[in-house]
C-alpha cells in the first residue's frame, strides 16, 4: 500500500504542476497591461510603470514569469497583491481560518444529516416520512444557494433577529446560518445517497441473515447496513469538498465572512492576478490532498479496495 | 476626490461605483440606489406602518456611553480599501479613513470651500509661483512627534517617487521638480529624491514653487497624496511596513488597532489634535463585500450608517425609513466620448444628431442602475460656475436630431463602432444602439472588452467610435471636471479634442489672482466645449445612504466623502 500511496502522491504532484501552468496561463495571458492596472489605470510616468514592472517581474516573458513564480512558491512565497500590495501568503493565512471553520461546520452538518436522516429514511422505505424527506431533498438540491442565503439572511437576521446578519465578529454563532445554507444542497444529496445505499444494503442476504440470527435491529443497522454504505458516502464527501469551496464564494460574500472565497471573488473582479493564482493553486492543492485522504479512508473501510491497491 | 480612472468605468452603474470605490467590482460598491428602479422585488416591509421607521435606531448596537455631542461610537459600512497610506489612496473608500487620520495643508468644508488644515495660513508671492504655508507649531503626529515642514518635504518626495508608484502621482505635475522625480529611473529606495520645488524654510514654514502660476494649488493640496508623513519612516523599514497597516497621522482621529483586512478599521478621537476635534469618540468602519449585506445589517440594527442602498431596495427603504434616507448629488459624470478627429465624428451636425436622439430622462430613470440625474452639461449644476441651462444639443428632440443628421451628410446604413465594457452597463449600450439605429438607420458594431483592455482600446490614438466612461473630480472645482477631460494633451482626454480657446481659458484660470473671476471663466469654458460637443453627457450619480435615528449631523459632500467627524451620536 505504501507503493500505492507514493504512486498517488506522484500523480497528485504532477496534476498540481500541470494545474499551475494552466491557471498561470489563464490568469496572466489576459489582454491588458497589469502594470497599468496596478497604477490605477490613470496617467502614469514611464518610470513608474518600469518600477512596477520590475517589482512584479512583468518585464519578463511569460515562461520566465512562471518560473519565477514557481521558484518563489517552493519557498512559500506566493508573491504580492497588485491591488493591496500585501503578501499573498499573509492574505491566505488570515482568510484560511474563516473558510476552514465554515467548511468544517458545513461538513459536520452534512455528515450528521446523511448518517442520521439518510439511514433513518432508508430503513423506512416508501413511508410518508420517506416521501416528505425525498421531496425536501429535491427542493434543497434545486434551490440556488444565493437565494437560500439571501432569504435566510433576511428572515433569520433581519426579520426575526435570531442570528447575526453578517460578519464573523460574533464568534461561533456567526457561522451557524452560513454553514446551514452552504450545507443545504450537499446535505440533501448526501441524505439521498445514504438512503439509496441503505435501501440496497438492507436487502442483501448477509443483513437478512444477521436479522435472522436475532441481532438487534440497531446493531444490524450500525454494523452491517451503515458500515457498508460508508464507502460511497465517503467518496461523495471527497467530491463535496470541492463543491463546497465553490459554494463558499457565494456564502462568504453574502454573509460577509472574510474567507478564501471572498478574497478570490474580489481579486477576480479587480484582476489581481497574483492573488487569483495563489489562492486558486492553494484550493487545488487542498483538493488534491483531500482526494488522496478520501481514497485512503475508503481503503480502510473496504478491504476489497486495499487488495486492489497492491 | 477619488480619482482612479480605473474605477471610473463608464456606465453610470459603474459611475456610482466609481464614486465609492476604486475596485471595479460593481457589486462591492455600487453606492447609489434606484429612484427609477423597480421596487417590486423588495423584501422589506414597505407596507408596515410608518411608526416602524425608527425601529433600526431603537435596536441600534451598543449604547453610546456618553451624552450626545461629546462622544459615543458609531459604525459605518465600506468596502475594503486598497490602501490607508495617504500616498497610495486612490478611491473614496481609502480616502474616507485617510481624511480622518491625516490633515492636509489645506482642507475643505462640507460645502467644499477651502479652509485651513495643517497650514494655519498661506499666501502666494507676486511672482504667482512661490507659495508659503505657515504650519501650526503645536501640531503633532499621533505618536507625539511634531509635524514640521520637513515631514511635508519628505511626504511629497515619497509620493512623487516612482519606487512607490503612487496611483495618484499624476496629481503633482504643477509642482516644480515633481516631474523630474516621477519620471527619473527608480532608485530602489522610496522618498530618497527630494522634489526641488518643495522646501522647508524653517520647521514651521513650508514653501512650494510651481512651474507656472497655478491658482488652484491650495485646492489641489487637499488631496491625500500631499498629506504629511513622519520623515522617520525613511530610515526605519519596520516602521514603514507598520505604516501601511496602521498609519501614524496628524488628523482628528487615530487608528486604535491595525487594519483588520476585510473586517474592520477602528479609529478613535485624537485627543492631542490641535485643529477642530471630531465629535464622536470612536468610529468603526465595517468592511463589507456587498451593499445588500451591509443594508441588511443596518435593517437588523447592527450598523449605524449604510453607505449605499441596493437599487432594488431603494423604494422600500424610502417608505420604511423616510428621512433617515439621504440622497446626495455627486460630481460624477457618466458620458459618451466621441473620437472627434475621426470621420464621421469630426462632423458637428452628426455629433449633435447623436446627442439629440438620446432620451436622458429615460436613461437616468430606467436604464442606469442606481439613483442618477440626467446630465445636460459637464459640470454638476451645484458647482460654482456650472451652466444652469441645459445644453442645447442635450435635449431629447428627434425632429431636430433628424435635421442635424440630414445636414451632416452621413448616410443611413453607415456602420459605427460602439465600445462596451464586458459585464458592465450592457443596458446603456443597448439603449444607445436602439436610439441611434432607430433614429438614423445607423449600423452599430458593438465591441466588447474586459475593463483593463477597454482602457487601452479606447485610448486616444486607437479609439474608433463612441465609448462610455465616467469621471469624478479630484478636487472640488469645475476645473477638475473640465481640464483633465478636454485640455489638449491631458492624459484623460481620449477624445482627441483640442481647442486653443479652451486651453487659453484653462491657463487664465490657472494664472488667475482673483478667485471671484474663476466661476465665470469656468462657465465660459464649459459652454465652449458644449458647443463643440466632443462628449455627450449622460447622467450625474447620486449617493444613497441610510442611517440610524441616533445619528445626526452627517454630511456628505459632492465627492462622496462622508464627513464623519461631524457626526453626533445620541444616547
Amino acid at each position: 500500500m505504501t507503493a500505492w500511496v507514493i504512486r498517488r502522491l506522484g500523480g497528485a504532484v504532477t496534476t498540481f504542476l500541470v494545474a499551475t501552468v494552466v491557471v498561470f496561463v489563464v490568469t496572466f495571458a489576459l489582454p491588458g497591461d497589469p502594470a497599468r492596472a496596478v497604477a490605477g489605470g490613470r496617467k502614469v510616468s514611464p518610470s513608474t510603470l518600469d518600477a512596477i514592472r520590475a517589482r512584479y517581474h512583468l518585464d519578463e516573458s511569460l515562461p520566465s514569469q512562471y518560473l519565477h513564480w514557481l521558484g518563489r512558491l517552493v519557498r512559500g512565497d506566493l508573491g504580492e497583491s497588485y491591488a493591496s500590495r500585501r503578501a499573498v501568503s499573509d492574505m491566505l493565512l488570515s482568510a484560511l481560518p474563516v473558510t476552514v471553520t465554515l467548511l468544517v461546520a458545513t461538513l459536520v452538518i452534512e455528515i450528521v444529516a446523511a448518517l442520521v436522516v439518510g439511514t433513518w429514511v432508508g430503513m423506512r422505505r416508501s413511508g410518508p416520512t420517506d416521501r416528505v424527506v425525498v421531496a425536501l431533498c429535491t427542493l434543497g438540491i434545486a434551490t440556488p444557494i444565493f437565494v437560500v442565503a439571501s432569504v435566510g439572511q433576511y428572515l433569520f437576521g433581519v426579520r426575526w433577529g435570531l442570528l447575526p446578519v453578517a460578519g464573523s465578529d460574533d464568534g461561533p454563532i456567526a457561522y451557524v446560518l452560513p454553514a446551514l445554507v452552504l450545507a443545504m444542497a450537499g446535505a440533501a444529496f448526501a441524505v439521498r445517497i445514504m438512503r439509496t445505499e441503505v435501501l440496497e444494503q438492507a436487502h442483501l442476504p448477509h443483513v437478512r441473515t444477521a436479522t435472522g440470527k436475532g441481532i438487534s435491529s440497531g446493531q444490524v443497522t450500525r454494523r452491517h447496513v451503515v458500515r457498508n454504505s460508508l464507502t460511497t458516502i465517503v467518496t461523495f464527501f471527497g467530491l463535496e469538498v470541492g463543491a463546497l469551496i465553490g459554494g463558499s464564494v457565494v456564502v462568504e460574500r453574502v454573509f460577509n465572512l472574510p474567507g478564501v472565497g471572498n478574497v478570490i471573488a474580489r481579486a477576480i473582479s479587480q484582476r489581481d492576478n497574483v492573488v487569483v493564482l495563489g489562492f486558486t493553486m492553494f484550493v487545488i492543492a487542498v483538493y488534491l490532498v483531500v482526494d488522496l485522504l478520501i481514497d485512503l479512508i475508503a481503503m480502510v473501510l473496504d478491504p476489497r479496495l486495499r487488495a486492489a491497491a497492491w | 476626490m477619488k480619482t482612479s480612472h480605473r474605477s471610473l468605468t463608464a456606465s453610470a452603474v459603474v459611475l456610482a461605483l466609481a464614486l465609492t470605490a476604486c475596485s471595479d467590482d460593481a457589486d462591492d460598491s455600487t453606492a447609489t440606489s434606484g429612484a427609477g428602479s423597480s421596487a417590486t422585488t423588495a423584501v422589506s416591509d414597505a407596507t408596515e406602518p410608518a411608526s416602524d421607521a425608527t425601529e433600526p435606531a431603537s435596536d441600534a448596537t451598543e449604547p453610546a456611553g456618553e451624552s450626545a455631542g461629546t462622544g459615543g461610537s458609531f459604525s459605518v459600512s465600506m468596502s475594503e480599501p486598497s490602501a490607508l497610506d495617504p500616498a497610495l489612496a486612490q478611491e473614496v473608500e481609502g480616502s474616507q479613513v485617510i481624511r480622518l487620520l491625516f490633515t492636509t495643508l489645506t482642507t475643505l468644508t462640507p460645502e467644499l470651500e477651502l479652509a485651513p488644515g495643517a497650514a494655519t495660513e498661506w499666501s502666494v508671492a507676486d511672482d504667482g509661483v512661490t507659495w508659503t504655508f505657515e504650519l501650526d507649531p503645536a501640531a503633532t503626529f499621533s505618536d507625539g512627534t511634531a509635524v514640521d515642514a520637513g515631514d511635508f518635504v519628505y511626504a511629497i518626495a515619497r509620493s512623487a517617487d516612482p519606487d512607490l508608484a503612487a496611483p495618484a502621482s499624476y496629481q503633482g505635475y504643477p509642482i516644480s521638480g515633481w516631474a523630474d522625480v516621477l519620471e527619473a529611473e527608480a532608485s530602489g529606495a522610496i522618498g530618497d529624491v527630494p522634489v526641488a520645488g518643495v522646501t522647508a524654510v524653517d520647521d514651521d514654514t513650508l514653501q512650494i514653487v510651481t512651474d507656472a502660476p497655478f491658482s488652484l494649488l491650495p485646492m489641489l493640496l487637499t488631496y491625500p497624496v500631499f498629506a504629511p508623513v513622519p520623515s522617520e519612516l525613511a530610515d526605519d523599514p519596520a516602521a514603514a511596513e507598520a505604516f501601511a497597516e496602521q498609519p501614524i497621522g496628524n488628523g482628528p482621529y487615530v487608528m486604535s488597532e491595525p487594519w483588520q483586512h476585510n473586517e474592520s478599521i477602528t479609529v478613535v478621537r485624537n485627543d492631542t489634535y490641535t485643529g477642530t476635534p471630531g465629535i464622536a469618540e470612536q468610529i468603526d468602519f465595517r468592511i463589507y463585500s456587498d451593499i445588500l449585506t451591509s443594508y441588511r445589517d443596518y435593517q437588523a440594527g447592527s450598523l449605524d450608517i449604510a453607505r449605499g442602498i441596493p437599487p432594488e431596495e431603494f423604494q422600500a427603504a424610502i417608505e420604511e425609513y423616510g428621512e433617515l434616507v439621504m440622497q446626495t448629488p455627486l460630481a460624477g459624470l457618466a458620458y459618451i466620448g466621441l473620437p472627434v478627429a475621426r470621420a464621421p465624428f469630426d462632423n458637428l451636425d452628426f455629433r449633435k444628431a447623436l446627442s439629440l436622439s438620446i432620451d436622458r430622462v429615460a436613461l437616468a430613470e430606467r436604464v442606469l442602475q442606481g439613483a442618477n440625474d440626467p446630465a445636460y452639461g459637464y459640470v454638476p449644476s451645484q458647482v460654482p460656475g456650472a451652466s444652469q441651462e441645459p445644453c442645447e444639443a442635450c435635449a431629447y428632440d428627434l425632429e431636430l436630431a433628424q435635421e442635424h443628421f440630414a445636414a451632416s451628410g452621413v448616410e443611413p446604413g453607415t456602420t459605427i463602432v460602439l465600445y462596451d465594457i464586458a459585464d458592465d452597463g450592457q443596458a446603456v449600450i443597448e439603449f444607445l444602439t436602439n436610439s441611434w439605429a432607430d433614429a438614423f438607420g445607423l449600423e452599430i458594431e458593438v465591441r466588447s472588452f474586459e475593463f483593463a483592455q477597454y482602457l487601452e482600446e479606447t485610448a486616444a490614438d486607437k479609439v474608433e467610435g463612441p465609448f462610455e466612461l465616467g469621471w469624478v473630480w479630484d478636487y472640488p472645482s469645475g476645473y477638475s471636471m473640465l481640464q483633465p477631460l478636454f485640455a489638449s494633451g491631458s492624459g484623460a482626454n481620449n477624445l482627441s479634442y483640442a481647442s486653443d480657446e479652451f486651453d487659453a481659458l484653462m491657463t487664465r484660470i490657472e494664472t488667475s489672482t482673483d478667485p471671484a473671476e474663476v466661476p465665470g471663466l469656468l462657465n465660459e469654458a464649459e459652454q465652449l466645449v458644449l458647443a463643440d460637443l466632443p462628449m455627450l453627457p449622460l447622467a450625474f450619480g447620486r449617493e444613497a445612504t441610510v442611517h440610524a435615528d441616533r445619528i445626526s449631523g452627517l454630511q456628505i459632500d459632492a465627492g462622496a466623502l462622508y464627513r464623519l467627524e461631524l457626526v453626533t451620536v445620541a444616547d
